[in-house]
This record gives structure tokens, sequence and C-alpha cells, in this order.
């Protein structure tokens, strides 16, 4: 199967590999998996006060699909607020790295990584 | 035998997930040979027909049940739980062990010595399957079908980790 150039070039190059404090007060963290590939994704992100996202890591075990969707998302959403963040939909995600239907999956995974790292933060502001 | 059997009754073996393996590989054998292509090369094209059929559901049925995720697949499925492939889990606790267990395997690679890093390793995958097969068979046994599809998730996420290592282990050797 042929990935696109830009999946082979976040595969290659992949943005914001890492890991964030998650028992900080300001970092969300979400965790999803993919049981039929097995696919472990982690994505993180830091929110100021006003609830704009300032920074965003991720680490993915799995295929090179998954860990570009991964790496694209943490691109776009540095700078965006929570609720711009939650918008984001997986089909935005497979759109721009041109996924084909077989490897659609893998977005829908980093979409739900970036709902459970909302989600993790919004619960820890007791929002 | 019937096409219509299921999986088990094709073996004559009880519908539940522990399995006696040895039971299966023996039945397996004397269907093969029962049910062989080459002894129907003389019967009417039916025959040879149906023969082709059972031969075919016969290895699918026992490619299924020697399978650990797939026997669990199967068995939720004559319990009426269609596995959706595209669906995510969000189990924390199970996914951050999952993640530490893959950087672990990562790190063998750079490590003084890889093979006693990667025997350790191995073990403790193996540990865990064993212990979610046997919380799989009690769930299952027990019709709590959530609880067995959430088990048969973590049997996949660990198989993953098992085909890795023994991948590690093979480019370890060369």
């Amino acid at each position: 199967m042929a990935y696109s150039d830009k999946v082979i070039d976040h595969y290659e190059h992949p943005r914001n590999v890492g890991r964030l404090d998650d028992k900080s007060a300001d970092v969300g963290t979400g965790m999803v998996g993919a049981p039929a590939c097995g696919d472990v994704m982690r994505l993180q992100i830091q929110v100021d006060a006003e609830g704009v996202i300032e920074d965003a890591k991720f680490k993915t075990y799995g295929c090179g699909s998954a860990i570009a969707s991964s790496s694209l998302l943490t691109e776009w959403v540095k700078g965006k607020t929570l609720d711009e963040a939650v918008a984001i939909k997986n089909t935005h995600i497979a759109e721009e790295l041109a996924l084909p239907p077989v490897k659609i999956h893998c977005s829908v995974l980093a979409e739900d990584a970036i709902k459970a790292a909302v989600r993790d933060i919004r619960e820890k502001r007791g929002e | 035998m019937k096409l219509q059997q299921n999986y088990f009754q094709i073996f004559d073996l009880p519908i539940r997930y522990e399995i006696d393996a040895g039971l299966l590989a023996q039945r397996y054998r004397a269907l093969q040979r029962e049910f062989h292509p080459d002894k129907f090369a003389t019967r009417s094209s039916r025959e040879q027909m149906l023969s082709m059929q059972y031969t075919t559901q016969i290895n699918e049925a026992n490619t299924t049940l020697c399978d650990p995720v797939l026997r669990a697949t199967y068995l939720l499925k004559l319990a009426g739980v269609e596995v959706n492939p595209e669906q995510t889990t969000g189990d924390s606790d199970f996914l951050m062990q999952q993640l530490i267990l893959r950087e672990r395997l990562e790190e063998v690679r750079t490590a003084a010595d890889s093979q006693t890093s990667l025997d350790r390793l191995s073990r403790e995958a193996r540990a865990l399957f064993i212990e979610q097969q046997q919380e799989f068979g009690s769930t299952l046994a027990a019709n709590a079908l959530d609880k067995a599809q959430n088990t048969l998730h973590k049997l996949q996420f660990l198989a993953k980790l098992q085909r890795q290592i023994e991948q590690l282990e093979e480019d370890l050797l060369d």
C-alpha cells in the first residue's frame, strides 16, 4: 500500500513527540487504543488559563498512518481553544493526509485522543 | 459433518473458550483425512465440490479455534456480539501499561544485554496474555458479554505485543 508524501513526511519527521507532566494541573492527557491493530496513542495538551492550547505532545505505537495522524493533530491544536480542538474531525485529518479507506481508523484514533485529552483537562479544572 | 455446524460442533468440542488443543489437533487430522479432495477424485462432480467445501470449512474452523484471539472473537459472534474493527478503547490504565511495555521493547534494541531484557519482557507478556485468556473464559462463561469484549480488546493488544517481541527475537538472531 502506498503512503502519501504527507504521511511519509510526518512518519519520518514526527512533530512534537514526547511527554508532558500528566500530574500538572495545566496538562490534559488522552490515551486511546485501537484493538484491531493493537495501536496505542497518548496525546497531551498544555492549556493556559484562557483555555488556549500552548503545547501538545504525543507518543504513538502503531503504523505510519497512526503516527502521522497524531503528529499532524499536535500541530493543528497548538494555539486553538479547547472548543476548537474538539471540533476537529477525523475526516479533516484523513483528507489532509490522503489516507486510504483501510487507514481511516487511524484518524479516528487521533480524534478520540484529542477528545479524551480535552475531557481530562476539563475534569481537572472542574468544568 | 454438516456445513451449517459451528466450528466447535465440527470437531465435537464444547462451546467454550478453554480448549483441549490435543483433541482439536487429533480431530482436525481425522476430518482432513475423511474429506480430503484426493479421496473424491473419482466421485461425481457434486461430491467433489462438497468435499472441497468441507475441507475449506474444516481448515477455517481449525485456524479460528487454534488462535486465542480469533477463538474469542468467534465465541462473541456466536453469543450475538459483532466486534466492530474500528472500535477504539479508552481504558487508560491498561493502555498506559501497554505504552510502557512497548517502550521497553523499543529499549531492548539498545540495551547492554538485549537477550536477557527481551527474555524478561517476553515472559511478562506471556503471563499477561494467559491472565487475560483466563479472564475471557470466565467472563464468557458468566455471560458477562461487555466484560468479555473488553477482555478481547486486551488480548488483541497483548497478541500484537507478542508478535513484535517475536519479530525482535528473530532480528536479534540475525
